[in-house]
C-alpha cells in the first residue's frame, strides 16, 4: 500500500532504506472511500493528513451558485492536505473521484517523517510540486486553446501516474466524465467534447470510456506545450528537461 | 429577436447554427448539437457564443429556440447583472 507514496517521493528524493520502512509503517492500509465521498470538505478543520493510496481524487471549490471548479487531481502517492491541521477551516474541499484507499496520518506522524533529514527533503519538495501544477495550471486556464488545455491535462496525469506504476508508456485507465472534465479546464461540455473530438481527429489520443491511449507521446506534448519540468521530477531534472 | 439560419465550422456534425440578433445586433450564436458523440444532449441547442452579457461560463442547453430566446432575454435584462451580483 505504501508502494505508491515511496514511488512519488522517490521521484523527488532519494530515500534511504530506514526511511521507506518507517513510511510503510506510519502509512498503514488506509481507509476505502467510495466515489464522490469527500476526504475534507471546504471550510472544515482537519487534524488528519490524508495520503492517496489508491484511486484518484480531486480537489474542487465551490461557488454560491452551486458551479464547480475542479483545483487539482489527487493521484496515488499524493500528499493531500500535508500541513492542513494547521489551518482552522480547508481554503478548498477534496473528494473520491473514484473508488479510494487514503491513509490518515497524525501531525505526530508528519514530525516523526520529517524529523528525517531526506525525507523532509522529499516532502518540502511535493509541496513544490503541488504548488508548481497549480501555477501549470494557471497559465493553461489561462492561455490555452480548449484542445491545448486538455491535451496538457492529459499528458501531465500520463507522467504523475507513470511515475507511480499507474500508467504504461502509452496511456491509462481514465474513467473521466465531459462534464468532470469541464469542471477541470474552465470550459463547457459541449467545448470539451469539441476539444477531444479535434485530438482523437488528429490521431493524439485514442479513448474508450475507461482507458486513454496516446498513440505518440511526443506529438501529444507538443500540441499541449506540455515540458515535463514543472513536475520536477528527478528524470526530467537530470535528463534537462523536455521529452 | 430574430434568428438567422447560418452553417457553422465546428469540425464536427454539429453545423445547424444560428446567428440571434436583438434591435439587428448580433448578441449570440447558437448551434444545434447534432454529433452523435453528444449523447443524451443531441438534438438541443447550444451556446457558441454570446456577446454584450451574454456570456454564462456554464449556459444551458435548449430543447428548442424559443427556449434559447427565452433565455437570451432573461440575459440580456441582466446585463445589469454584474451590477445586481454586486448589490449588498
Amino acid at each position: 500500500m505504501s508502494s505508491s507514496i515511496i514511488g512519488k517521493l522517490e521521484a523527488l528524493h532519494p530515500l534511504p532504506e530506514d526511511d521507506k520502512r518507517l513510511l510503510h509503517a506510519v502509512v498503514g492500509r488506509g481507509r476505502t472511500l467510495k466515489v464522490g465521498e469527500h476526504i475534507v470538505r471546504e471550510g472544515d478543520h482537519t487534524d488528519i493528513v490524508h495520503v492517496m493510496l489508491e484511486g484518484q481524487g480531486y480537489r474542487y471549490k465551490t461557488l454560491p451558485d452551486g458551479k464547480r471548479q475542479i483545483i487539482g487531481y489527487l493521484v496515488p502517492g499524493d500528499f493531500c492536505d500535508l500541513y492542513s491541521f494547521l489551518l482552522d477551516k480547508m481554503d478548498h474541499g477534496m473528494a473520491a473521484r473514484t473508488v479510494c484507499q487514503v491513509a490518515e496520518l497524525t501531525e505526530e506522524h508528519i514530525l516523526m517523517l520529517t524529523a528525517r533529514p531526506a525525507l523532509a527533503r522529499a516532502l518540502w519538495w511535493s509541496e513544490l510540486v503541488n504548488a508548481a501544477i497549480l501555477r501549470e495550471w494557471l497559465v493553461n486556464m489561462g492561455r490555452r486553446t480548449p484542445s491545448a488545455r486538455v491535451a496538457h491535462l492529459l499528458c501531465e496525469l500520463l507522467v504523475r501516474l507513470q511515475v507511480v506504476g499507474h500508467a504504461s508508456a502509452h496511456g491509462f485507465k481514465l474513467e473521466l466524465s465531459q462534464a468532470e472534465l469541464a469542471d477541470t479546464v474552465g470550459l463547457t461540455t459541449v467545448s470539451v467534447n469539441r476539444a477531444l473530438q479535434r485530438l482523437r481527429g488528429a490521431g493524439l489520443i485514442r479513448q474508450t470510456s475507461r482507458e486513454i491511449t496516446i498513440p505518440d507521446v511526443a506529438a501529444l506534448k507538443r500540441a499541449a506545450q506540455f515540458d515535463p519540468r514543472y513536475l520536477h521530477f528527478r528524470q526530467a531534472r537530470e535528463d534537462g528537461g523536455c521529452v | 429577436m430574430e434568428f438567422q439560419p447560418i452553417r457553422l465550422a465546428t469540425g464536427s456534425a454539429d453545423e445547424e447554427g444560428r446567428l440571434a440578433l436583438h434591435h439587428g445586433k448580433l448578441i449570440a450564436v447558437l448551434v444545434r448539437l447534432d454529433d452523435p458523440s453528444h449523447g443524451t444532449s443531441l438534438g438541443q441547442w447550444s451556446l457558441e457564443a454570446g456577446f454584450n452579457g451574454v456570456d454564462s461560463v456554464e449556459p444551458p442547453l435548449f430543447a428548442d429556440l424559443q427556449e434559447a430566446e427565452r433565455w437570451l432575454g432573461e440575459q440580456i435584462e441582466d446585463t445589469a447583472g454584474i451590477r445586481d451580483s454586486a448589490a449588498p
